[in-house]
């Protein structure tokens, strides 16, 4: 079976453009989240969101969420031209090149602007919906295979998990693999209905934890056969080498508070890359600063892990970017890659004080040194899907 | 791919009819609280289990003895849809604008994976599950990832659905998209056994080349062209993803086991004006 690497990474955030400079941020314990005066002004100020700054966001004050203008697009084009340029800019036959895209949302904002119009000042739209971002990125790189995934806040671990497939298939030599998501206010509105977002900055598995924050972002791996990169000369950064897929069957926007669900996708991957739980050195998990999340994960964990799970290192970067719902899986792994290379793993910000139920090892304050034979990164969303990835140290 | 197609359900309706009546195959799951997304992509998957004499998964419960028995965590769910949960977006985002309110309940239906959600909590089913959004050509995809799943081994049920609904403001935006509400499930099972269709779906894409990206699907099928031999299917194109996985399943379903002969042959193929395009192949 082909074994797929790592070549390339790319990264939009609420720290700007580019991975570096959200690995540093990470790295730091820093966080993006903040208030935005135009939710305040519209009264949708539900508390601190984590917003790409800079022609790519939605504005200083958030203005632009209301804006139709297809932001996502724009965001993914930009990661994936930094992944594409960090692999060295492949060269490889169209028919053979393929992008996987996972996102909740896809190009929602002109659907959406056409709606806050009159019916009689309505014209057809060109591209939109959930393709749009993809074909974006694929026309720009000239791909010959599409696949876009939507798994809820699962979607970008799925879309690896899909380009991990083409190359295994031997469909494709290279995958674009991406998750991308834009605020508008339409999920601004709909996670406050839900009562989810946390009226400060949200804080993963902390006893005083109180919901998630919003937050936007694309990213993107190139994934590569890696006897392919080997014979263009270009070292394997990671390895993705499996990935496992589960369901609750339990609620649709509530965890199975057993954590059945993400431990059956973690032993999925697990066996998918032929690895015991002992290998596990760290894992990323979804931690998006909710009661019921947290804590399920926590069990899921232990249910994989056993004893251990309250000694291996655990993180989430919600705390730094917020919860970037379809770019998150994708984002996780960037930030996984990066550590790997450079033995240092992140704190997990806004973390203060572990709940006594939620028995991990929380990395917290400062980045923890480590050489981990394995990681494991895990996403959960709506409809009880569960999404996880292995991946171990590239070259 | 050798597999056994164990059963077809199909709902075409016009746009915001009732969902028709039913013995369901096990409680009667809350419809009317759903999304019609949801809604007729759940009457679908029913009929397609009802027609299967499947077992019906309980949570807390023996599996029913039954011709086939689907394993909670075997079998594997994927829906492909063009323009997912957009209706349900609308109605929730009239909501907001308005000053109604923004509705929860609506909200959580805001997903177009939503519908794999609903059917894996009312049939129990704990495998993979995911939604396939890339256009006209989901349906086909999603039974290209159905058949990639069976293939593994670990997966042996998969329920494969395509679903699409319509709506006043789709038809404004996107004219001739999706003009009914619709859905199409097939459930299959890993089978080599006597008597199981092969079929083979590829996916190709050439940005804004529809007819470069038809020919890279029919080379990926070993077709280099569209022989005389070989009949090309007709399918509804104004029902989004369904149509083209319509077509395959009836086709599927008239196929005499044993033909595998590439000389002949009945292919569906389905290209969108942004150069996506699915073709699947029934000797």
């Amino acid at each position: 079976m082909r074994r797929a690497a790592v070549t390339g990474l790319g990264a939009v955030t609420g720290c700007g453009l580019g991975v570096e400079r959200f690995f540093a941020r990470l790295l730091g314990g820093g966080t993006e989240v903040r208030h935005l005066d135009g939710l305040r002004r519209r009264g949708l100020d539900i508390g601190p969101m984590a917003v790409v700054p800079g022609p790519l966001g939605p504005g200083d004050d958030g203005e632009w969420l209301w804006a139709p203008s297809d932001r996502v697009s724009d965001m993914a084009c930009h990661a994936v031209d930094e992944a594409l340029a960090s692999a060295g800019g492949p060269t490889v036959a169209a028919e053979r090149l393929g992008v996987c895209l996972g996102t909740t949302l896809g190009s929602k904002s002109p659907w959406l602007g056409a709606l806050r119009l009159l019916p009689e000042q309505r014209t057809p739209l060109g591209d939109f919906g959930y393709a749009t971002p993809a074909r974006a990125v694929a026309r720009r790189v000239g791909a010959g295979r599409v696949r876009v995934v939507s798994t809820a806040c699962a979607s970008g671990n799925a879309a690896i998990g899909a380009g991990l497939e083409l190359i295994r298939r031997d469909l494709c030599d290279v995958v674009l693999c991406g998750g991308v998501d834009a605020l508008q206010d339409f999920v601004v509105a709909g996670f406050a209905a839900l009562r989810a977002h946390a009226r400060q900055p949200c804080q993963p598995f902390d006893v005083r934890r109180a919901g998630l924050n919003l937050g936007e972002g694309a990213g993107f791996l190139v994934l590569e056969a890696a006897e392919h990169a080997r014979a263009r000369g270009q070292r394997a950064r990671a390895y993705v080498d499996g990935f496992g897929v589960a369901s609750d069957a339990n609620h649709m926007t509530g965890p199975d508070r057993g954590g059945q669900g993400t431990a059956r996708s973690m032993r999925v991957a697990l066996r998918d890359a032929g690895a015991e739980p002992d290998e596990i050195g760290f894992v990323s998990l979804h931690g998006t600063g909710t009661i019921f999340n947290d804590a399920m994960e926590a069990r899921g964990l232990r249910e994989v892990l056993g004893e251990r799970a309250q000694e291996v290192p655990v993180n989430s970067i919600k705390g730094c970017i917020g919860h970037t719902l379809g770019a998150a899986g994708v984002l996780e792994a960037v930030m996984i890659v990066r550590a790997l290379e450079e033995g240092q793993f992140p704190p997990t910000a806004g973390h203060k004080e572990r709940d006594p139920e939620i028995e991990l090892n929380v990395v917290a304050g400062a980045a923890v040194s480590l050489r981990p034979a394995a990681v494991l990164s895990t996403s959960s969303g709506f409809g009880g899907i569960n999404a996880a990835v292995v991946l171990r140290p590239g070259e | 791919m050798a597999c056994e197609l164990l059963g077809v359900g199909r709902l075409v309706l016009e746009r915001g009819a009732p969902l028709p009546e039913r013995r369901w195959t096990r409680r009667r799951p809350p419809v009317e609280r759903m999304d019609r997304l949801c809604g007729v992509a759940l009457w679908a998957a029913d009929e397609a289990l009802l027609q299967a004499d499947a077992a019906l998964l309980r949570a807390d419960a023996a599996l029913r003895q039954s011709d086939v028995a689907l394993g909670a965590e075997s079998t594997a769910l994927v829906l492909g849809s063009m323009c997912g949960c957009h209706a349900v977006d609308e109605d929730f985002y009239r909501g907001v604008l308005d000053g109604t309110g923004a509705s929860p309940r609506l909200f959580s239906y805001t997903l177009p994976s939503s519908p794999v959600g609903e059917i894996s909590i009312n049939y129990g089913i704990r495998g993979p599950a995911l939604a396939i959004v890339e256009g006209r050509t989901a349906g086909l995809g999603a039974l290209d990832e159905g058949l990639h799943l069976l293939s593994g081994g670990d997966i042996q049920h998969v329920l494969v659905i395509a679903a699409d609904v319509s709506s006043a403001l789709l038809d404004q935006l996107s004219p001739g998209a999706v003009t009914q509400d619709s859905a199409v499930a097939l459930l299959l099972r890993a089978a080599p056994m006597a008597g199981a269709a092969p079929i083979s779906v590829s996916l190709a894409y050439a940005a804004d080349q529809p007819g470069v990206a038809q020919r890279r699907a029919l080379a990926a099928l070993g077709l280099p062209e569209i022989g005389a031999a070989v009949r090309v299917a007709d399918y509804p194109a104004d029902r989004g993803a369904v149509g083209a996985l319509d077509a395959a399943a009836g086709i599927w379903e008239a196929t005499r086991p044993g033909r595998l002969d590439r000389s002949g042959g009945t292919l569906v193929l389905v290209t969108d004006e942004h150069g996506q395009a699915a073709a699947a192949f029934l000797p």
